[in-house]
């Protein structure tokens, strides 16, 4: 295998497995905000962005 | 369906790599065919360093994330923690598997288990791997973000360590490209070239930090209702 | 007044999703027995768990017999007493028996007994010399409690003994057995903390504290436990460096050695040594890549602590909890001794201390790792050991040295 048929075949597995990695971020992201949206409008509630670990009010209290 | 402003970053980003790419093969000079065992192999350069700069963007993200959930139990340190771990896994497996291509090329070997910089880049890399799939393994509370915040701070010093490597030891990798010594200058063509590179790697990586933390924040609205439907 | 013997002072802890226990204060006298109740989640396990030194703490400090034994900036000191711990989990070591086990127990506390009388008691005295693997899971349960309640009954002085639950799976005679027991512990004058749900335990108790509200009472029984117990100065050094655990499992030659064997075995098989004569560099490899192996499988006495969260308790009662370091020095210096007899057919003693030290330094690498996960709910399931590759790099640059000797 010449050189530039090596890089080639290196540089376009490089690509591929960088444009699967963006898809699947991006497919991730819209189907949990599509989900998030289903739930809220089902139970007629809007969740907050509030992180239940970091918050420290009393009301996290188990 | 809308784009929003990370996806239309990351297609940025995406659409700078393809052009580095382009330019890297076409356009890009040749080097001194009599200084190299593979002078076409050096072309991985252009894809290599950049991703070995945004995987350090990364893992600096990491570092500030963990240090942020360490100190201050901050909400957005935890997700910048997540979103530079991720991001670093990626960038640190592209600039780890490059150098693999060129050096199986150059060296006649991908990995030389004897050199500072690769095995201290290929550490940073098995950590950010450690922390993804450690991460997922574990249900999220205080335990789980405190022992992988932890290692991230850990990780962070090995940052500097791999740096430097290439000055302390005498070892096989080149040296820095970026704010290096006199000799290790490059052509103009080339230098712009990889500045393109560095530049569509740093705007893809800031796409998928921005995309991993919207992630992260649907994953704890979506706690919060399932909390809720769970009568807390 | 009698003597605080534990003391919680304005402590915060998060647990899981949120704040468990907020500026959370608590103190237990001598001769007092608190029984903490209250629904699945409200903080009880948390409280007994940080009394035990287990549980890292946002504020506050925890005192046992007044002296701090932790507090918020992260210090961890031995506690001035031995003290008596059942966790929710039974966290004994299974391939230990229950007269090993407890003699551990007597150890911390500096005494002797003969436990014939108490563990007749509970109806396991048939199985004092059987590995606790082979018991059930209510015989398990039952050497758990009595390692808890033993530090009291073999000391005359105040100690302090924590309860996790100790009724769960427990037969109606030996909670019957228990209750009697805290009864009479509690009259000699030790402090008692229980969690529990099983209203039997209320009448035991001084104080009922459920979260809202607390409400004195005082128990009708007066009998109290009579310490038969001598004073010995048990050698604790055995089972600090693991060398005790190590010989009652065999872990270190089902582990460390196997690799060891199977990585010899290995390169035996792909190269005759007598055919690498001129190669050093690769004949100090093979020299040396057991005792590397064997390190690289970790602390084997840390392994046998994973197993039902053992580590907790020790832990909880130490701070330098039984490691295998010893033992790993010793096992590299002869299994490189075996291996440079096989591959170079000479031995350099400079070289076997060198694969000592290489299984010890690596061993420890490994613990180390192992134990900064080990608050994890599944510690087991972290993948920590892909952090493990890096150690192949010193590895390489002491095989190169050493082929230069």
């Amino acid at each position: 295998m010449d050189d530039k048929t090596y890089l080639s075949i290196a540089y376009l597995g490089m690509i591929f497995g960088l444009a699967i990695w963006t898809w699947t971020v991006v497919s991730r992201s819209r189907n949990m905000e599509q989900r998030l949206e289903a739930m809220e409008q089902s139970l007629k509630v809007k969740s907050t962005d509030a992180d239940s670990v970091a918050a420290i009010d009393s009301s996290e209290q188990s | 369906m809308r784009v929003k402003a990370n996806e239309a970053i990351l297609a940025s980003g995406f659409l700078g790599l393809m052009i580095t790419l382009f330019l890297a093969f076409n356009w890009a000079p040749s080097v001194n065919i009599n200084a190299f065992e593979s002078p076409e192999s050096q072309r991985i350069f252009y894809w290599h360093v950049p991703a070995a700069w945004a995987a350090f963007i990364a893992f600096a993200v990491l570092f500030v994330g963990s240090a942020l959930w360490f100190f201050k139990r901050s909400s957005i340190g935890w997700k910048m923690h997540i979103a530079g771990s991720e991001a670093g896994l990626a960038c640190g497996l592209m600039a780890v598997w490059s150098g693999c291509v060129w050096g199986a090329a150059e060296w006649g070997t991908p990995w030389d288990w004897e050199d500072w910089r690769l095995n201290t880049f290929g550490l940073l890399t098995l950590l950010a791997l450690f922390l993804v799939l450690g991460r997922q393994s574990q249900p999220d509370g205080v335990e789980t973000r405190d022992t992988f915040s932890t290692f991230g701070l850990y990780g962070f010093v090995l940052v500097p360590l791999t740096y430097v490597a290439t000055r302390i030891w005498v070892i096989r990798h080149p040296g820095p490209v970026i704010a290096g010594e006199e000799g290790s200058s490059i052509s103009s063509e080339m230098g712009l070239v990889l500045l393109i590179g560095a530049i569509s790697f740093t705007t893809l990586i800031i796409g998928h930090i921005l995309t991993s933390m919207e992630i992260t924040k649907f994953e704890q609205r979506l706690e919060r209702l399932q909390k809720e439907l769970d009568g807390e | 007044m009698a003597d605080p013997v534990l003391q919680l002072d304005n402590v915060t802890v998060r647990r899981g999703m949120g704040v468990v226990l907020d500026n959370f204060s608590l103190t237990v006298n001598q001769g007092e027995c608190i029984l903490l109740e209250g629904e699945n989640g409200v903080g009880k396990s948390t409280i007994i768990e940080t009394a035990a030194r287990l549980l890292p703490m946002e504020s506050g400090s925890v005192r046992h017999h007044g002296a701090v034994v932790c507090d918020a900036e992260g210090r961890r000191i031995k506690p001035p007493k031995s003290f008596g711990l059942t966790l929710q989990k039974n966290c004994l070591i299974p391939s230990q028996t229950v007269q090993q086990r407890l003699n551990n127990v007597l150890a911390l506390s500096n005494r002797t007994l003969d436990l014939t009388g108490i563990i007749e008691s509970y109806k396991i005295a048939n199985r004092r010399n059987d590995k606790i693997a082979h018991l059930s899971g209510g015989q398990q349960r039952k050497v758990a409690v009595i390692s808890g309640l033993l530090p009291g009954m073999v000391c005359e002085d105040s100690r302090l003994i924590l309860l996790d639950e100790p009724d769960t799976g427990l037969d109606d005679d030996s909670v019957d057995c228990l209750i009697e027991h805290i009864h009479m512990l509690r009259n000699l004058g030790h402090a008692i903390v229980i969690a529990s749900h099983d209203s039997r335990l209320r009448q035991c108790a001084t104080r009922l504290y459920n979260f809202d509200a607390s409400s004195i009472q005082q128990p009708n029984h007066n009998a109290t436990w009579q310490v038969k117990s001598d004073t010995a100065q048990h050698s604790f050094l055995m089972t600090k460096i693991g060398w005790q655990l190590n010989f009652d499992t065999l872990v270190s030659l089902q582990t460390n050695w196997l690799a060891a064997l199977l990585i010899m075995g290995t390169l035996l098989s792909i190269a005759d040594p007598l055919t690498l004569s001129d190669n050093e560099l690769i004949l100090m490899g093979f020299a040396l890549a057991p005792a590397f192996g064997m390190g690289l499988v970790g602390d084997s006495v840390f392994k046998i602590l994973q197993e039902q969260r053992a580590i907790d308790w020790w832990r909880a009662q130490r701070n330098n909890v039984p490691n295998s370091y010893f033992e790993s020095l010793l096992s590299g210096i002869l299994i490189t001794t075996i291996a440079m007899q096989i591959f170079i057919q000479s031995v350099d003693y400079q070289v076997v201390i060198i694969g000592g030290l290489i299984t010890l330094t690596t061993s420890f690498a490994v613990r180390f790792l192992q134990l900064s996960t080990v608050r994890l709910a599944r510690s087991n399931a972290v993948f920590i050991r892909l952090l493990t590759p890096i150690l192949i790099l010193p590895w390489g640059i002491i095989v190169d040295y050493c082929a230069k000797l």
